[in-house]
């Protein structure tokens, strides 16, 4: 069986808000096409595995954060490489904060993020300063219209050459303000979005698994083929209730 | 003065009026009118109850240990007053001491004593006012992200709380077992005592659900050398001094089965077989958790457990209904550890005579998202959907988010089942998928719980059990 190597960066720490759904929705269609999936999980002090199709990396807490920052830079030229060589990633809240250039905590603590996103992000204290709710976007790319649900107290502000995964029609996304939600850089995905927010969002989930397995010759129909019913009833039920 | 009493007898008669149309239990309307009016209330309620209050906190299992509780209590004719029905916010609070109170503002039972079950949110605010003498810690887990941020938010806000000298005079009483809990404990000013389980084939080598962050305050890991489920087990910090504390009262030997629990109870030279009809590892922990409160107040082992023995069938959530020849099992679930918890209870893992072949079960899973539930549904994927799936044989998924719900169970591999939104219509093809004589299980949110239980009760022709018990 052909196997699809998926990197998951610190699942231990960076696991906060269900993303691990992301991995078992990927894993779902994967197996439709015959492929097993193989998931290498990367912790604090890991080399960084040889074979790599897709990266995930998901959300956590402050203290997570400060704790990952460091062990992820020297990580950056390998993760780099392979971005600039097409390979897909998938980064979520946290996870999408230290993709960018920084995430300023408090007036004392900054974190270096990896810089692949054009992006700075900024912590904003209290429950009340959340930004949590579910979310409908419109991306101008194949992955169409996205629903989710965002829970960040920090805002993240795109840079001039950042491009936003898309523009919000309802929800908070980046920043509360500009109206954008995440950031795309070639195949590298950043989202505040949970949800999860691939199950429910199969076209981004097949676009991640073409990105993927651009190497290996699948018939591109394939994919129309292992469409399933019950993520679009999921999707539907969301966009009508925004 | 006068304003106060006219406010309470304003609040009863409203609560008496609620209850007398059947709109509600009465539970919260008359709190949150109280609270709004006079939100002095909780001094009121401080002046009179701080000797004699018990205060319950945690993610999970509130309700069923403020149940324990308050029926040995009841049972041995000291009367309590509670927030029994698991209205847990302030106001749910101040409605249970409107019904202490009779219609002249004075007390119904001068010697009665106040058990209350608080949400984690409140827990700060309620505890510093009332003082309770006791307050009891269950477990930390994730839960309703949407409601209260970070798990870290409550955590560093009971920290803070429970290290103030007001509370030199109450007592702690905290689940060992659970890491998260154990800087509260630490700078906690008063006295505090552990309870906690030892039970070494109930560890699992290796797990592959989430759990709660697993490193110390020092910054190193959290190592387990017994792990019961989530992170609560027998932990200690691979690097600094920081471990669990060894129990004051604990839970040896612990059988569990599809009918029930049984354990054995030590506290100091005394020991005990204790055993219940309520189901699964947790439920372990509620009794360990209210029997360490009860001891705490000096009442001897013994008879804690006689007055257990009299009513441990009533204790819980776990109610049961006949209907056409069918068990009716229902489970509250909210969050992703006490779901996993109520499936490892169900596919009866770590199950005294597991070996044997295991007949699938009969499930009706309903999901709702309204603000009880948590408006947010993400956390079924980090619920082991996967093992459930394995032992379903008959599904029915319902609920407002029933798609949402059908989704994980099509991921977690699952086919073949039904979708139906209507409670009659979705019991009705649990009940004729199943076979005459076998148990279905009813997995529910908060709110799709209140929906179904009514439907339930109406139709099996019997009151469920929280009813039966507030007519005696």
């Amino acid at each position: 069986m052909n196997k699809l190597n998926i990197v998951h960066l610190y699942p231990e720490l960076l696991n906060l808000y269900a993303d691990r759904g992301n991995l078992l929705t990927l894993e779902h269609y994967a197996k439709k096409i015959n492929f097993e999936v193989n998931i290498q999980n990367v912790s604090l002090g890991d080399r960084f595995p040889d074979l790599c199709d897709l990266i995930i990396i998901g959300g956590g807490q402050d203290k997570e954060q400060i704790k990952v920052s460091e062990d992820l830079l020297r990580h950056s030229d390998k993760i780099i490489s392979l971005i600039n060589d097409d390979v897909p990633v998938l980064a979520v809240c946290g996870g999408y904060q230290l993709f960018g250039k920084s995430y300023k905590i408090s007036n004392r603590l900054t974190l270096n993020g990896l810089a692949i996103f054009d992006c700075v992000s900024v912590a904003s204290t209290g429950l009340k300063n959340r930004l949590t709710g579910d979310v409908l976007l419109h991306t101008d790319s194949e992955v169409g219209t996205i629903v989710g649900f965002e829970n960040h107290s920090a805002r993240t502000y795109l840079g001039p050459t950042a491009r936003p995964l898309g523009f919000i029609e309802s929800g908070f996304g980046n920043n509360g303000v500009d109206g954008t939600e995440g950031v795309i850089f070639k195949n590298a995905i950043g989202t505040y979005l949970h949800g999860p927010i691939l199950p429910r969002n199969e076209k981004l989930t097949l676009f991640l698994l073409k990105k993927a397995l651009r190497n290996f010759s699948i018939d591109v129909g394939i994919f129309e083929m292992i469409q399933e019913p019950a993520s679009t009833n999921a999707f539907l039920h969301a966009q009508r209730a925004l | 003065m006068i304003k106060k009493y006219f406010i309470l007898l304003l609040a009863k008669q409203i609560k008496t009026l609620l209850r007398f149309l059947n709109v509600s239990g009465g539970t919260a309307l008359p709190g949150l009118l109280v609270e709004k009016v006079y939100p002095k209330i909780l001094d009121d309620i401080a002046a009179n109850f701080s000797k004699k209050t018990i205060i319950i906190s945690g993610t999970n299992g509130k309700t069923s240990t403020t149940n324990i509780l308050s029926n040995i209590f009841e049972n041995n004719e000291i009367s309590v007053i509670s927030n029994f029905s698991g209205s847990n916010l302030q106001r749910g609070v101040i409605s249970a001491y409107l019904d202490s109170l009779n219609n002249f503002g004075q007390f119904i039972s001068p010697k009665s004593i106040l058990i209350l079950e608080i949400d984690e949110g409140v827990l700060p605010q309620v505890a510093e006012k009332i003082k309770p003498e006791m307050i009891i810690l269950l477990n930390l887990f994730r839960d309703q992200l949407d409601r209260y941020g970070e798990i870290e938010n409550i955590r560093s806000r009971w920290i803070n709380t429970f290290a103030k000298d007001i509370f030199m005079k109450s007592k702690l009483i905290v689940n060992a077992d659970d890491f998260l809990l154990s800087d509260i404990a630490n700078s906690f000013q008063g006295e505090v005592s552990y309870f906690g389980i030892d039970d070494q084939l109930l560890s699992e080598n290796t797990s592959n659900r989430i759990t709660e962050i697993s490193y110390c305050y020092c910054g190193n890991k959290i190592i387990h050398s017994l792990l019961y489920y989530a992170h609560i087990g027998k932990w200690q910090c691979s690097h600094c001094e920081n471990t669990r504390k060894q129990p004051d009262i604990i839970a040896t030997n612990i059988q569990l089965s599809n009918s029930g629990i049984r354990f054995n109870l030590k506290s100091n030279n005394d020991s005990r077989f204790f055993e219940s009809s309520s189901i699964g590892l947790f439920s372990v922990y509620n009794a360990v958790a209210a029997f360490s409160a009860l001891i705490k107040l000096g009442i001897n082992l013994e008879y804690i457990h006689d007055a257990f023995k009299v009513n441990h069938q009533i204790f819980g959530r776990q109610e049961s209904f006949i209907i056409k020849e069918r068990k009716i099992k229902l489970f509250l679930v909210k969050n992703p550890a006490g779901l996993d918890q109520v499936i490892d209870a169900l596919m009866q893992k770590k199950h005294i005579n597991e070996n044997q072949n295991q007949q699938k079960i009969n499930l009706l899973f309903a999901l709702n998202s309204r603000i009880e539930d948590g408006k947010d549904v993400s956390w079924i994927y980090d619920a082991d959907f996967e093992t459930l799936t394995s032992g379903v044989g008959n599904l029915v998924v319902s609920g407002e988010r029933l798609h949402d719900l059908a989704l994980r169970f099509v991921i977690a591999g699952a086919s073949n089942f039904k979708v139906e939104q209507n409670i009659k219509k979705a019991i009705s093809a649990i009940i004729s998928k199943s076979e005459q004589g076998s148990d279905i299980y009813l997995l529910l949110t908060y709110s799709a719980m209140m929906d179904y239980r009514k439907y339930i009760a109406k139709i099996s022709g019997r009151k469920p059990f929280w009813q039966m018990l507030a007519n005696e």
